[in-house]
């Protein structure tokens, strides 16, 4: 259907109800013109996924935590997901979990998260980092004390392609990985945002 | 800054091999939508424009319509 098709109907709609209206409506094309893209945004959004022909997303390339987990970067006009299953596992799933889900924790450990008879899928943002990766999973975040220099990593063991971004900005140098320990030298000024990532 | 969505999976026993991988995308235009969504698309829309066009009560009216749709096709 072209898409004066779909204006036609959409004035049409509209004509349907004003019987209900006191006054005469008649919406010009250009306001309809404009909303409808979001419209059906919208739409794709709450009708049941079954009714909406899925599209395939790249997932040949998953990156291995390294502890039987990993994680898949999606298309950037990715609305909802349709279905998910990696082969070990005994189901295909279609509800993924958000962090904010009281399941989403229970996932960092080996005992309680999801198996290949249970599985759990999360859908969460990431971040780009420089040289092509997305979705950095391992990170975690500081705030300097004054002239602070040791920051003991403790949500992840990071190791020597560990990143540091201070206040946002990738920052090579300056600083050393001893352990789960990196140093700074100088010290940093206090209050600057450190997220070490991996 | 986070700008970009990701899917995390827990957990697998030693093989990272998608099976399905399936999901619903925006589309860029709404005439490639699929035909049997069209006229739901029509009453979303009609409520968007009555929303912009000040006139609440028509576009709930309008409303009902896609909860209509979406309840009579829910399974």
């Amino acid at each position: 259907m072209t898409r004066a098709d779909i204006i036609l109907k959409v004035k049409a709609r509209i004509d349907e109800l004003s019987p209900f209206s006191s006054e005469e409506l008649n919406p010009s094309i250009e306001l309809i013109d404009s909303l409808l893209d979001d419209s059906d945004t919208e739409i794709r959004r709450k009708v049941p996924v079954h009714l909406v022909d899925p599209a395939i997303f790249d997932a040949s390339s998953p990156i291995d935590n390294g502890d039987g987990t990993g994680y898949i970067p999606l298309p950037s006009d990715f609305l909802r997901l349709h279905s998910f299953k990696m082969a070990e596992w005994a189901v295909t799933l279609n509800q993924p979990i958000s962090e904010s889900s009281p399941k989403y924790p229970l996932q960092k450990n080996t005992v309680t998260r999801g198996g290949v008879v249970k599985p759990v899928i999360v859908i969460r943002w990431g971040y780009d980092i420089p040289g092509g990766v997305i979705g950095s999973l391992q990170n975690q975040v500081f705030i300097a004390t004054a002239s602070q220099t040791n920051f003991i990593v403790t949500e992840f063991t990071p190791n020597d392609e560990y990143l540091v971004y201070l206040d946002g900005v990738l920052t090579t140098a300056g600083h050393i990985r001893t352990s789960n320990v990196i140093i700074f030298t100088p010290g940093l000024a206090e209050g600057t945002e450190v997220v070490i990532a991996n | 800054m986070p700008n970009a969505k990701v899917i995390e999976y827990y957990s697998v026993n030693s093989s990272h091999v998608v099976d399905v991988s399936l999901y619903i995308n925006k589309l860029s235009v709404a005439e490639s939508e699929q035909e049997d969504l069209i006229e739901v698309l029509a009453w979303q829309c009609a409520a968007d424009v009555l929303q912009v066009m000040e006139q609440p009560e028509l576009a709930d009216k309008a409303l009902n319509k896609v909860n209509e749709f979406i309840i009579s096709n829910s399974i």
